[in-house]
């Protein structure tokens, strides 16, 4: 072990939270950039999750296992695809503008905000409704198993970002309907939305693109 | 004391002038049982599981005859366990949060972290608790996991099946391998990384502490998920989950794939927080060239945790579907194709290697100077040996799949580019040796388990350039020194610094000291056990023995018996680490000073046991963490400062 004479005390020299003592609050920009950074992860691992189905895709195309990759009748409804993929650009590209709109300071943001939220959810239902509409199930060879499994998670992911940016709407609404009175009540909503509402709108963004991907791979290859 | 609330938030604090509102709380004696914590969680999770089970029914195979024939029924089983472990996370309180949200409520960001024992047993955002979780948890499924390698072994003890039949004996090599390689994916980034890489870099939370405490019960409920295949038939393909086996299995297979698919949920968020984390939470002066370098292994694990588990859950969803409504991802019959899987598992699962070794590598090297009184010499040629390993791993995959069929234009490739890593893993030994070189090493325990790691890791790294070369992986593939390679890499790696690791910081998170004499008597039993284990093994491998069979040639008999002496030794010296904790821990409780090992990290400078808010003001980092040995500045340096300063 060391010798008694060695540097005593080592390290940085801290002081420990007494009982009692009051903690300040963090620096308001620690959280804005944990989320920022995890908005930018998040992206990184949606895109090795979808990887994976691009890889399937192209792996069993070029295989065509006894030419089973795609048959005859598998073909999926491009016209209902499209417009399922331009309201998810749509709504990325509102949700863009609303996230401009928040960090010039304006109060405007909403409008595009709920905009966008009611766009990506109208895009879930017509994926939905092409689901009803199409003429093959996911059991109808290798394209049929891409095609499902591919548009379905897709749809789970839309959902979910759906979810993130309607929390910063209902954050809003709600901060405007009623003042703050009790802990826990927003009384400084931007501040609270600001951060959040950019991470939601670079991550819809980023999943928009991962969209028009998932429409020219599946629909127009 | 309060806490940190999101900002735009009204308070506590800032309402304390206001009357207390009544409260309408359950009388105490109820206060404990009802509510969000473990018991409500295990009931919501019955629940839910067989709620999902009744609705796959419905939708799979609408008649009561059927109802019995759940090993039939992948639909319902797979319906169950999600919506068992949506029941569980709900129970737990996870879906507060979430819904507070969705309904423009936000919350605080304190959850249950001054409360006393029921913070364990329940969602718990102090990155304290959460690690102490791991530690607990992770250690019960390492036992189920090391009980099944001692089942294995007694069934080897003979050249044809005695005790388990050939599919029970796969069953068991499927749950040790898949314990072992799926819990152990979080054994250091959980209890210690998730406990000190906050206070190493002078931060009192982690960026995501909801998100934390999920990773720690995601993978709980996997691994009960997983013990549950043995009431479903259980599995035969071992760890990997190989195609076109898994279609065929029966209805434990979806044990399997539901467990790697919650682990590797877990696994990506535990690494997204990591990152997150580091990135935005240091304090000021803990500069990149100031980091620890345990925050830097942790940090190039988290990478690959991040971007490698999220192919392993796209590829067991496509696994599900294969199984439950008949896609065809990897089924030959249907246009589908079994490489697919390999290839996409193996993307996975090299990194997965690396995601367990990673971490070993900054326990040993954060612990050497410690134990060695000099600086850590090259810091910045590990960092960049720890950054190289995270990035060529995505580059080796294919090595698994030598003897299956690839076109044999790939294979010098990915020789090449799996000898290659050994030279980013070579630089990690030669920091270690360049910090033991002339340093006055003290040959405590945890110093004991990383020379064993040197040792151990030495023979799995240098096994393994052997088996990158195509010509000997074609003769050795699927035998026991494929075998004996990756236990010298994982447990002589991972293992034994994970142990190193629990006597160097347990002390600090318990306050209580293990008893020295019983934790050197399991080094000395567990370093020699191991090698007398895992040794021979080599030798068997390349005498033809081959693995996941309990049938082999009678001339293997003696060599397998040793093997299996030494494997039972091995287990042995477990139960002595048990005895040790629990003597230790609840019946000596020998008081630890705050500093037993005069370490210089941020974390030995705190009071014994961390207070909840870890520093009262945030401090400011001046000096490097390894300056061992080096005279001492003039006081006034290093000086604790105000938050932001």
């Amino acid at each position: 072990m060391a010798s008694a004479s060695e540097e005593v005390p080592p390290g940085p020299r801290l002081t420990p939270v007494g009982r009692g003592v009051e903690i300040p609050p963090e620096p308001p920009g620690a959280g804005a950039r944990a989320l920022s950074v995890a908005s930018r992860l998040l992206c990184g691992a949606t895109t090795f999750f979808f990887l994976a189905f691009v890889f399937a895709y192209f792996y069993l195309r070029s295989l065509d296992q006894d030419r089973m990759w795609r048959g005859a009748h598998v073909h999926p409804d491009q016209a209902l695809g499209g417009v399922f993929v331009a309201c998810i650009v749509l709504s990325a590209a509102l949700a863009i503008v609303a996230g401009r709109l928040m960090k010039s300071g304006s109060g405007s943001w909403l409008a595009p905000g709920i905009a966008s939220v009611v766009l990506g959810l109208a895009a879930v239902a017509a994926q939905c409704i092409e689901y009803t509409l199409q003429d093959f199930g996911p059991t109808r060879g290798a394209y049929a198993s891409v095609f499902c499994g591919w548009s379905g998670f897709y749809l789970i992911a839309v959902l979910a970002t759906m979810y993130w940016l309607e929390t910063h709407v209902a954050t809003e609404l709600r901060a405007r309907r009623a003042p703050a009175s009790s802990a826990g009540d927003v009384h400084e909503p931007d501040r609270l939305i600001a951060p959040g509402l950019d991470a939601a709108v670079f991550y819809w963004g980023f999943l928009a693109a991962i969209g028009v991907l998932t429409y020219v791979t599946l629909y127009l290859l | 004391m309060s806490t940190a609330e999101e900002p735009g938030i009204i308070t506590n604090a800032s309402r304390a002038a206001s009357p207390a509102p009544v409260s309408r709380r359950p009388a105490p004696r109820l206060k404990g049982v009802v509510g969000f914590n473990l018991l409500s969680a295990v009931i919501l999770g019955v629940a839910g599981y067989y709620a999902g089970w009744f609705i796959g029914h419905q939708i799979k195979a609408p008649t009561f005859l059927y109802e019995g024939a759940t090993d039939e029924n992948d639909v319902a089983l797979l319906l169950g366990y999600a919506f068992g472990v949506i029941g569980f996370l709900i129970g737990m309180g996870f879906a507060n949060y979430p819904v507070s949200r969705l309904l423009g409520r936000p919350a605080s960001l304190r959850e249950k972290e001054e409360h006393g024992i029921s913070r364990y047993f329940g969602l718990c955002t102090d990155h304290k608790v959460v690690g102490m979780q791991y530690l607990i948890g992770i250690g019960l499924f390492l036992f189920v996991g090391g009980a099944n390698a001692m089942l294995i072994r007694a069934e080897l003890l003979h050249d044809t099946p005695t005790i388990l039949g050939p599919s029970q004996y796969l069953t068991t090599v499927g749950i040790h391998g898949s314990m072992m390689m799926g819990i152990m994916t979080s054994g250091v980034l959980g209890p210690f990384a998730n406990y000190f890489v906050p206070i190493m870099i002078g931060a009192r939370r982690m960026a995501f502490p909801r998100i934390e405490s999920l990773t720690f019960w995601l993978l709980m409920a996997g691994g009960f998920i997983l013990v549950s295949t043995i009431f479903f038939g259980g599995f035969p393909t071992g760890w990997t989950g190989y195609e076109p086996l898994n279609d065929q299995a029966v209805a434990g297979m979806d044990s399997y794939i539901c467990f790697f698919a919650l682990v590797g949920l877990s696994m990506m968020l535990l690494g997204l927080n990591m990152i997150a984390t580091i990135l935005t939470m240091r304090a000021p002066g803990m500069t990149w060239s100031r980091l620890p370098i345990f925050v830097w292994s942790v940090l190039a694990t988290a990478v690959l945790m991040v971007l490698a588990a999220p192919t392993l859950i796209a590829t067991l969803l496509m696994a599900a579907l294969d199984r439950s409504i008949d896609t065809s991802f990897f089924i030959a019959g249907g246009g589908g194709s079994s490489f697919l899987f390999e290839n996409l598992f193996w993307f996975f699962g090299h990194p997965e290697v690396y995601i367990l070794a990673l971490p070993g590598f900054g326990i040993v090297l954060e612990l050497l100077p410690v134990f060695v009184r000099k600086p850590l010499w090259g810091y910045r040629l590990a960092i960049s040996g720890m950054l190289g390993v995270s990035l060529l791993s995505f580059f080796v995959w294919q090595h698994h799949l030598f003897v299956s069929g690839i076109n044999a234009d790939l294979r010098p490739f990915y020789m090449l580019s799996t000898e290659i890593i050994s030279i980013p893993t070579g630089f990690i030994f030669l920091c270690f040796m360049g910090t033991l070189w002339k340093g006055r090493m003290s040959l405590t325990v945890p110093m004991l388990f990383c020379l064993a790691w040197a040792f151990n890791f030495l023979i799995g790294g240098a096994s393994g350039v052997v088996l990158s070369d195509v010509a000997t992986d074609t003769q050795l593939h699927g035998s026991f020194f494929v075998m004996a390679h990756f236990h010298y890499t994982i447990m002589g790696g991972l293992v034994f610094s994970f142990f190193g690791a629990i006597y160097y910081w347990v002390p600090k998170m318990t306050g209580l000291r293990f008893n020295e004499r019983l934790a050197k008597w399991h080094f000395w039993l567990m370093f020699l056990s191991f090698n007398s284990t895992f040794l021979p093994l080599f030798a068997l491998g390349i005498m033809g023995m081959p693995r996941r069979v309990s049938s082999y040639e009678p001339n293997l008999v003696p060599l397998n018996t040793l093997v299996s002496i030494s494997a039972f030794v091995l287990g042995f010296s477990m139960l002595i680490f048990l005895v040790n904790t629990v003597y230790s821990m609840i019946f000596a409780r020998v008081g630890a000073e705050a500093n037993p090992w005069r370490s210089k990290s941020t974390e030995f400078q705190l009071p014994t046991p961390v207070p909840v808010y870890n520093f009262e003001q945030i401090p400011v980092f001046d000096s490097d963490p390894y300056d061992y040995g080096i005279p001492l500045l003039p006081a006034g340096g290093g000086q604790a400062a105000t938050a932001g300063a």
